[in-house]
């Protein structure tokens, strides 16, 4: 890992900060889903829009965690501690996993 | 569903459930003074916290977000123990105060500074390392979401039988 740091390090003194940005934003594009800036003209552009649509869809996820959080606490209150509601093997197959 | 996302959504799964069995158990920490409606915040709350501490230990701790995540759980942890508000940051160490860090990364650290707030210890990586923590991030939330979202669909459909 520490090389890798040394490696950027090195290299953000032949580029300009920005560029790095921009270029390892569009390694980052390629690793969520359902993003799609490619209506914009720029590579500066298309980053911006990445790092947008990535901190949205942080949010929104956080979001459902709250919520599902919410929920749960609900349904917990439902059902009886001592039953088989917690077997590993219904939600496993819920996941198909 | 790659391998590893499998074994990852596996390891959350476990580690949750058993946090969700302890925090069910009559024998923890509610009494029967409470408002339902109290009770059910506060046990949300727990579910909540349970449920991004098993996502970050089941990540593992080779990952800068999951140490951060983790260490922020002990502190928050730590100040409820001696009933100080989770939130609560001593006036000593206030200028170190991560969450100020994240806001001043926000004003100052230009395009990536929303983001920086938003990772467990983003503030302090730096870009190329950022942009990998966020996108492994996003990966885990997602799993997160999902089985949690299963599990309680599961716990539902039982209490409607």
């Amino acid at each position: 890992m520490s090389s890798r740091r040394s490696a950027s390090r090195a290299s953000s003194s032949t580029m300009s900060e920005d560029e790095i940005i921009t270029d390892l934003v569009l390694k980052l594009q390629a690793l969520l889903p359902h993003l799609n800036p490619r209506q914009q003209t720029s590579r500066q552009a298309q980053a911006s829009k990445v790092l947008k649509e990535t901190c949205s869809y942080i949010r929104k996820l956080e979001k459902e965690v709250d919520d599902l959080s919410g929920r749960l606490s609900q349904l917990l209150g439902t059902i009886d501690p001592n039953n088989q509601d917690f077997d590993l093997d219904s939600i496993r197959s819920l996941l198909q996993i | 569903m790659s391998a590893t996302t499998e074994q990852l959504e596996r390891n959350f799964t476990h580690r949750f459930l058993t946090s969700l069995r302890r925090i069910n158990s009559p024998d923890s920490k509610t009494t029967t003074t409470h408002a339902a409606g109290l009770v059910i915040r506060r046990r949300s709350l727990r579910i909540k916290r349970a449920a991004y501490s098993s996502m970050a230990r089941a990540a593992g701790s080779h990952r800068a977000w999951t140490r951060a995540l983790l260490s922020r759980a002990r502190s928050q942890r730590r100040r409820q123990q001696h009933d100080v508000h989770p939130n609560y940051i001593p006036p000593a160490q206030r200028r170190k105060s991560s969450v100020k860090r994240a806001a001043a990364a926000g004003r100052e650290m230009g395009r990536a500074g929303k983001l920086r707030g938003l990772v467990p210890g983003g503030s302090r990586m730096e870009m190329g390392q950022l942009l990998e923590e966020t996108a492994h991030y996003v990966q885990c939330l997602a799993v997160q979401v999902r089985v949690m979202q299963a599990v309680a669909d599961h716990f539902s459909s039982s209490s409607s039988m």
